[in-house]
C-alpha cells in the first residue's frame, strides 16, 4: 500500500543521483465489450508517449481490432491523438498500445526551485495568456475551501518551491488513503476532500486544486509506473497494472517539474509519461462514444517490463 | 445613453425623463413622420371592422404557413403595422453592423489563434478564455476561408432619445432570419396594396444569396457542393424556422444522427446511400456539436465532426467556436475590439452592459437589481434568458450580465395603432460574400408587450425604404434549384418505416382484442369458447417479445384491458405512443390530413387513463371502445396518407414497414400454433383465421372448411390473400423497386433477400409436412429439433425477420455500403 512507503529516498537539497538509464517494454490493452453489438463507435486515443529530455521513445505502435485506420493530430495540450471511427456493427473493440521507452532521471531546475512561490507568481503574471488554462479550475478540479486552506498552509508565498512542493506532496500522501473502488470518475473532488481517500487520479486532482489556488500553474499527467519486479527490499509502488497519474508544476524558466502525490516522491526514471491536460478528462488515454443499446464493459491491462538495466 | 468603454463606469440609475421622447411614427407636431404618412393614411381610411378582419387574416396566414415559435408550437404573431427604417438611417445601420461583424470575426480568429488582443491587454483574459463558450478543443482548427462569421444577426434597440444602439449579438446563429422572411410574405399576402404605395426594399432573394455564400465556403469550391442544414430537431423552439430555411434553400434539414463520419469525411445517410457533405449550415450550439471532444452528453451532434473540420474535408458555417462572439460579457468590450482590429471608431454604440463576473459591477447591480435586466451571458435562438433570481446570480455571477432597465423609443401597434409600445428591438442580418458583407434590407422587429425584462413579445415586418440595387435574376434561378435536390434522409425513412410497423402492430393487437370481446359477449356458447381460448393465448406471445409474462393472457377482461392500456411495452397504447413519436419527428413530411388522423387517435388514447382498480364491466367497455378506435383510425390513417402524401421514398418506407410487420405477424401466428397444427380441429383453425381477420377471404378462395394444408397455403403462399406472407413481401419488393434508390447496393441486397425468401416459400409443399412424423427431417431444413413442420416454419420466420435486417442495413443504417471492404467482425449481415 502506498501508505506504508518509506520516506522519500531523497530530499530536494540532496545531490542528484548518478544518471541511470532504464528501458521499458510496455503493453497496454483495453477491451470494450458491448451488451449488444454497437452500431457506430468513435474514439480518440491519447496513447502516444512523447519523447522528452527524460524519456526517449524507441518504438511505438497502436493497434485496433476490428482493424481500423486512425487519423492523427496534436491537441491543445501537445498530445498526439489518434482519431478512429467504426461506423459499422461490431461486438467488441480492442485497443492495444505497445512501446519501448528509455528513461533517465529528470533534471530538476535547481535555480528555479530556489525561487519563492511569491517570486514565481510575479514572474508568471506576465505570461498569463499562455498559462491561463493551468491556473483555472475545471469541472473536475473544483476549487473549494479545503484547497484554499491547504494552499495557505503548505504553499505560503515566502517559501521556496524546492521546499513547498515536496511538503504539499507529502501532506496529500499522508492525509489521503489510497483505496481502490471507493471512488470513480463521477466522484466529485469535494467528496474526495471529505472522505480523504481515493486513487492516483484523485490524489492528482487534489494536488492540482491546491497548486492552482496558490497561483501555481499545474497539469495532470497520465502514464505508466514500474512496480514489477520490485527491487529487493522495497515495496511495490502503487499504480502498477493499470495506468498511473501524477502532476506537473510549471516553474519559472517555463519548465515542468513532476511529482507523484500517490507515491510521495518526485517523479523519477521509473515513470513513462504519455498524455497531459488540465485534468483527467483532458488527458484520458481513451475516450469514445458508441451507438448501441446494451451498455459496455471495459477491461484494461498494463504490462510493464524492464528490458535491461543500462549504465 | 452612452456606449460603454472599458470597465463600465457606474452611472446615475434614475434617468430624468427627457422632455420629448423619440416616437417612431409621429413627429413632434403629432403628424405621422414622412416615412409613415402613406401607410397611416391608408390604414386610417379603413373601417375598424375591416382592420380587425385584416389582423385576423394575418394571424391565419402565418398559421397556414406553418410558422410557429417555442415549445408546443405556439403561433407566431406579426403586427399589421410594419416598422420602417428610412434609407439614410439604414445606411448607418448597415455600415455599423458590417463594421462590428468584421471586427468580431477578426477577434474570434485572434483568440482561437495568436491571442494578440489578450497579450496586448486590450481585453482582460478571464471573460474570454474563461468563458463557458470558449472551447479549448477548438483552438487552432482551420475555418473555411479563414473566416468564422458568414451569416450573423445583430440586435439593435433605440433609446428614448432616438439613438440606435447594439443590445446583443446573434453573430454565431442568425436567429430569427426565417421569421423576418415569413413576416414579409404574410404581410404581402394580406395587404399587397401597401407595397404598391411605397418603395420597400426586397430581400426575397436572401435564400439564394445564402446558398451562394454557403457553397462558396465549401472546401472544394465546387458549384454543386452538397450543403445541409444541421438542426437540433423538433426540440428546438425555432424548428419551424429551420425547416423553412432548409425548404427555401432546397437543402436537406438534418439532425446529428443523419450524419456519419467515415475516413475523416462527413456523410449524409440517405435512402440512396451515403452522400458526402461539403458544407454544414449549423444551428446547433458549438458545445453540443461533437460528443467526442465537446460536451460528452450531447445527442445533437456528430461524433468526429471536429476532426473532419480539422482535416478540412467539410466546412461548418458559422465557423465552430463562433458562440464566443455572442457572450454578452464581451458587449462591454465591443468598442475596444472594433478599435483594436479595424483602427476605426465604432459606428454604432453599445447598450451599457455590466458583467457580473467583475466584483465592482456585480455589487453595483445587485445593490439595486430592480433597475436592471439581468441576463445570462448567452441567449440562444430568441429564447428568453432574463432572470430575477438574485441568489442564483450570486452563485454563478460570471454567467450573468446586466443592462439598465429603461424605457426605449415609443411606437404603436395593433390594427388601430392604438396600443403604445415602449420597448422594441430589431435584429439585422449580414451575409458574407468573400471578404465583403451584405446586409439584408429588413429586420426582425420584436415589440415587447410589457416593460419588464423578458416580457413576452410579438413581431413586426420591417421595411427599409428605397430601391433594391441588385438585379432580380437570382430569384428565378432559385426555383430551378430548390426542386433538384430532394433527398430523403435515412432518419426520415427510418421514422416512416417504424411508424408503419408500430401502427400495423397496434392495429393487429387491437383487432384481436376487438374480435375476442365480440365473441365473448355475443356469439359463442361456452363449449365453443373452450376451443377458442387456447388459440387466443397462443396468438399473443409473438407480438411483443419484450412484454412481461404477466400480460401473456388475453383470456379475461382485465387482461385484455391491460393489453390495451397498461403504460408498458407490448400494449396497444404503448405501440401507438411509439408510432406517434416517430410521426412527430416527421411532422414536416406528413400531410396535415394524415397528421390530423394520428393526433385524433393519440388524443383519444390520452384521454383514457389507466386505472388499477376497475370493474369487469368497465374493463370490457374501455377495451372495446379503444380497440374499436384503433382498428378504425389506423387503416384510416394509411388510406388518408396514401391519398394526401407525396409519394416519395419517405412515404414508401411507411408502407414497407406496414407490409413487413404484417408478414412477420402472420408468420409468427402460424408458428405459434404449429406444434398442434396436425391435430387442430376445424373450429380451432376457423377461430385462428377469424382472429387474423382473414376467415371470409379464406372461404372465398377455398369455399371449404378450414383445413391445415389449405390454411398454411393461404397464409404463406396465396398471392391475393390480404395478409399472406407472399403478398406482403411482393408489395415490399414493388415498393423498393419504385424507389429512387432502385439501383443501389442497399436495394439489390434487400430485393435479393426478398426474392430468395419468396421462392423458398413457393417451393414448400405443406401436405407431406403436416402428415410427417416428428423425426423425419429432410433437406433443405436441417438442424431442426421438434417436428418437421415447426422446423420449416422456424426457418421461414427467421428469413422473414431477416428482411428487416436487409432493409435496415441497406437504407437506414448503411451497414451494407460501409462494410464493403471492411474486414471487421459483423453480426447478422
Amino acid at each position: 500500500m502506498a501508505t506504508q512507503l518509506e520516506p522519500p529516498p531523497e530530499s530536494s537539497s540532496a545531490p542528484p543521483l548518478p544518471a541511470k538509464e532504464l528501458e521499458f517494454e510496455i503493453t497496454h490493452t483495453t477491451l470494450y465489450r458491448y451488451g449488444h453489438p454497437a452500431a457506430e463507435a468513435y474514439g480518440e486515443a491519447r496513447l502516444t508517449p512523447p519523447s522528452l529530455p527524460a524519456q526517449t521513445v524507441v518504438k511505438h505502435a497502436l493497434m485496433l481490432d476490428p482493424e481500423t485506420q486512425t487519423s492523427q493530430y496534436v491537441d491543445h495540450y501537445g498530445n498526439v491523438v489518434d482519431f478512429f471511427s467504426l461506423p459499422y456493427r461490431h461486438k467488441k473493440l480492442i485497443v492495444r498500445n505497445e512501446m519501448i521507452v528509455q528513461t533517465r532521471p529528470p533534471a530538476r531546475p535547481a535555480e528555479s526551485l530556489e525561487l519563492t512561490i511569491g517570486e514565481a507568481r510575479q514572474i508568471f503574471s506576465s505570461a498569463l495568456t499562455d498559462i491561463f488554462d493551468y491556473l483555472q479550475p475545471t469541472e473536475i478540479v473544483e476549487i473549494g475551501s479545503d484547497a484554499v486552506q491547504w494552499a495557505r498552509r503548505f504553499l505560503p508565498l515566502k517559501m521556496s518551491l524546492a521546499e513547498a512542493l515536496p511538503r504539499l506532496n507529502e501532506a496529500i500522501h499522508d492525509s489521503f488513503d489510497y483505496k481502490k473502488g471507493e471512488t470513480d470518475n463521477s466522484t466529485t473532488l469535494s467528496a474526495i476532500w471529505k472522505q480523504r481517500k481515493g486513487v492516483c487520479q484523485d490524489f492528482a486532482h487534489v494536488a492540482l486544486s491546491v497548486l492552482r489556488t496558490a497561483g501555481l500553474p499545474a497539469r495532470y499527467v497520465c502514464g505508466y509506473i514500474e512496480t514489477d519486479p520490485p527491487a529487493p527490499g522495497t515495496k511495490a509502488l502503487t499504480g502498477a497494472v493499470a495506468t498511473h497519474a501524477w502532476i506537473e508544476v510549471l516553474v519559472p524558466g517555463m519548465t515542468w517539474v513532476a511529482l507523484d502525490p500517490t507515491n510521495r516522491q518526485w517523479v523519477n526514471e521509473r515513470y513513462v509519461a504519455v498524455s497531459f491536460g488540465r485534468d483527467s478528462r483532458d488527458a484520458t488515454p481513451l475516450r469514445g462514444t458508441f451507438k448501441g443499446s446494451g451498455g459496455q464493459r471495459m477491461d484494461v491491462k498494463v504490462v510493464m517490463k524492464r528490458r535491461a538495466a543500462k549504465k | 445613453m452612452q456606449a460603454v468603454t472599458g470597465a463600465a463606469v457606474p452611472r446615475s440609475k434614475t434617468l430624468p425623463a427627457p422632455a420629448e421622447s423619440w416616437h417612431e411614427i409621429y413627429g413632434l407636431d403629432g403628424a405621422p413622420k414622412p416615412a409613415y404618412a402613406r401607410l397611416i393614411a391608408y390604414l386610417k381610411a379603413r373601417k375598424p371592422s375591416e382592420l380587425q378582419a385584416l389582423d385576423e387574416r394575418m394571424e391565419a396566414t402565418l398559421r397556414e404557413m406553418g410558422v410557429t415559435f417555442g415549445r408546443g408550437d405556439q403561433p407566431w404573431i406579426c403586427d399589421l403595422l410594419p416598422h420602417i427604417f428610412e434609407a439614410e438611417e439604414w445606411q448607418t445601420i448597415s455600415k455599423g453592423v458590417k463594421q462590428r461583424v468584421r471586427a468580431f470575426d477578426r477577434f474570434l480568429h485572434d483568440v482561437y489563434g495568436a491571442r494578440r488582443i489578450l497579450r496586448d491587454g486590450v481585453v482582460p483574459i478571464y471573460p474570454v478564455l474563461g468563458s463557458p463558450h470558449y472551447q479549448n478543443a477548438l483552438i487552432g482548427l482551420p475555418r473555411c476561408g479563414d473566416h468564422f462569421l458568414h451569416l450573423s444577426g445583430t440586435c439593435l434597440t433605440r433609446d428614448q432619445r432616438g439613438t440606435l444602439m447594439v443590445k446583443h449579438h446573434y453573430f454565431s446563429r442568425a436567429s430569427g432570419l426565417a421569421y423576418m422572411m415569413q413576416n414579409r410574405r404574410a404581410l404581402a399576402r394580406v395587404l399587397p396594396e401597401l407595397f404598391e404605395e411605397t418603395a420597400v426594399r426586397s430581400f426575397a432573394d436572401a435564400p439564394l444569396a445564402i446558398m451562394e455564400s454557403l457553397r462558396g465556403a465549401a472546401p472544394t469550391k465546387a458549384a454543386d457542393a452538397s450543403v445541409v442544414l444541421l438542426s437540433p430537431g423538433v426540440e428546438s423552439p425555432v424548428y419551424s424556422a429551420h425547416s423553412f430555411l432548409a425548404r427555401r434553400m432546397g437543402i436537406p434539414l438534418v439532425q446529428g444522427g443523419d450524419l456519419v463520419v467515415l475516413h475523416d469525411c462527413v456523410y449524409l445517410k440517405t435512402v440512396e446511400g451515403l452522400k458526402k457533405v461539403d458544407v454544414i449550415y449549423n444551428r446547433v450550439l458549438d458545445a453540443w456539436l461533437d460528443s467526442l471532444v465537446l460536451r460528452r452528453d450531447s445527442r445533437h451532434g456528430v461524433p468526429g465532426l471536429v476532426h473532419c473540420l480539422r482535416k478540412g474535408t467539410v466546412a461548418l458555417v458559422n465557423g465552430i467556436g463562433s458562440d464566443l462572439a455572442d457572450d454578452r460579457s464581451l458587449l462591454c468590450f465591443s468598442s475596444q475590439i472594433i478599435r483594436y482590429y479595424l483602427n476605426e471608431d465604432p459606428i454604432l454604440p453599445t447598450v451599457s452592459t455590466f458583467w457580473l463576473g467583475d466584483i465592482d459591477q456585480r455589487e453595483m447591480v445587485l445593490d439595486q437589481p430592480e433597475a436592471y435586466c439581468i441576463r445570462r451571458i448567452f441567449g440562444n435562438d430568441l429564447a428568453g434568458s432574463d432572470t430575477s433570481d438574485v441568489a442564483a446570480v450570486r452563485k454563478h455571477a460570471s454567467h450573468f450580465i446586466a443592462q439598465p432597465r429603461e424605457q426605449g423609443a415609443i411606437s404603436a401597434r395593433g390594427p388601430n395603432m392604438k396600443e403604445m409600445v415602449l420597448n422594441q428591438d430589431h435584429i439585422v442580418y449580414s451575409l458574407r460574400s468573400g471578404d465583403r458583407f451584405e446586409i439584408f434590407p429588413g429586420a426582425l422587429t420584436r415589440i415587447f408587450l410589457q416593460q419588464e425584462c423578458g416580457a413576452s413579445w410579438i413581431s413586426k415586418d420591417t421595411w427599409v425604404l428605397g430601391e433594391n440595387p441588385e438585379p432580380p435574376s437570382r430569384v428565378r434561378r432559385l426555383h430551378a434549384e430548390t426542386h433538384a435536390t430532394r433527398q430523403v434522409t435515412s432518419r426520415v425513412a427510418d421514422s416512416f418505416y417504424w411508424l408503419g410497423r408500430y401502427l400495423e402492430r397496434a392495429s393487429h393487437q387491437a383487432y384481436l382484442i376487438q374480435v375476442i370481446e365480440t365473441l365473448e359477449t355475443e356469439e359463442l356458447n361456452s363449449a365453443e369458447r373452450k376451443l377458442y381460448r387456447p388459440m387466443w393465448n397462443r396468438l399473443l406471445p409473438p407480438l411483443e417479445k419484450s412484454a412481461g409474462e404477466s400480460r401473456r393472457s388475453i383470456t379475461n377482461r382485465l387482461d385484455r384491458y391491460r393489453l390495451v392500456l397498461l403504460p408498458e411495452p407490448g400494449t396497444v397504447a404503448s405501440m401507438l405512443r411509439r408510432a406517434v413519436i416517430n410521426a412527430g419527428s416527421l411532422q414536416e413530411c406528413l400531410s396535415p390530413e394524415a397528421w390530423a388522423t394520428l393526433s385524433d387517435l393519440r388524443s383519444r388514447f390520452q384521454r383514457t387513463r389507466y386505472k388499477e382498480k376497475i370493474t369487469d364491466q368497465e374493463c370490457a367497455r374501455t377495451a372495446r371502445r379503444l380497440s374499436d378506435t384503433a382498428t378504425r383510425l389506423i387503416p384510416q390513417f394509411f388510406a388518408i396518407a396514401a391519398n394526401t402524401m407525396l409519394a416519395d421514398d419517405g412515404w414508401r418506407f411507411c408502407e414497407t414497414g406496414q407490409m413487413l410487420e404484417r408478414a412477420v405477424i402472420t408468420a409468427n401466428s402460424v408458428v405459434s400454433i404449429s406444434k398442434t397444427f396436425a391435430e387442430a380441429s376445424e373450429i380451432e383453425l376457423s377461430a385462428f383465421l377469424r382472429l387474423l381477420g382473414t376467415r371470409d377471404a379464406y372461404r372465398r378462395v377455398y369455399q371449404m372448411r378450414a383445413e391445415p394444408v389449405a390454411v398454411l397455403e393461404f397464409l404463406w403462399q396465396n398471392a391475393q390473400a390480404p395478409r399472406s406472407v407472399t403478398r406482403c413481401l411482393h408489395r415490399c419488393a414493388t415498393l423498393l423497386r419504385e424507389s429512387a434508390a432502385a439501383d443501389t447496393p442497399g436495394t439489390r441486397h434487400s430485393l435479393g433477400a426478398i426474392d430468395e425468401l419468396t421462392s423458398k416459400i413457393e417451393q414448400v409443399n405443406w401436405a407431406p409436412l403436416v402428415a410427417a412424423p416428428a423425426a423425419a427431417v429432410a433437406a433443405p431444413f436441417e438442424n431442426a429439433n421438434g417436428t418437421l413442420i415447426s422446423a420449416v416454419l422456424n426457418d421461414l420466420i427467421n428469413a422473414t425477420m431477416n428482411i428487416h435486417n436487409a432493409i435496415s442495413d441497406g437504407f437506414l443504417s448503411h451497414q451494407t455500403s460501409i462494410t464493403q471492404g471492411v474486414q471487421g467482425e459483423l453480426a447478422g449481415v
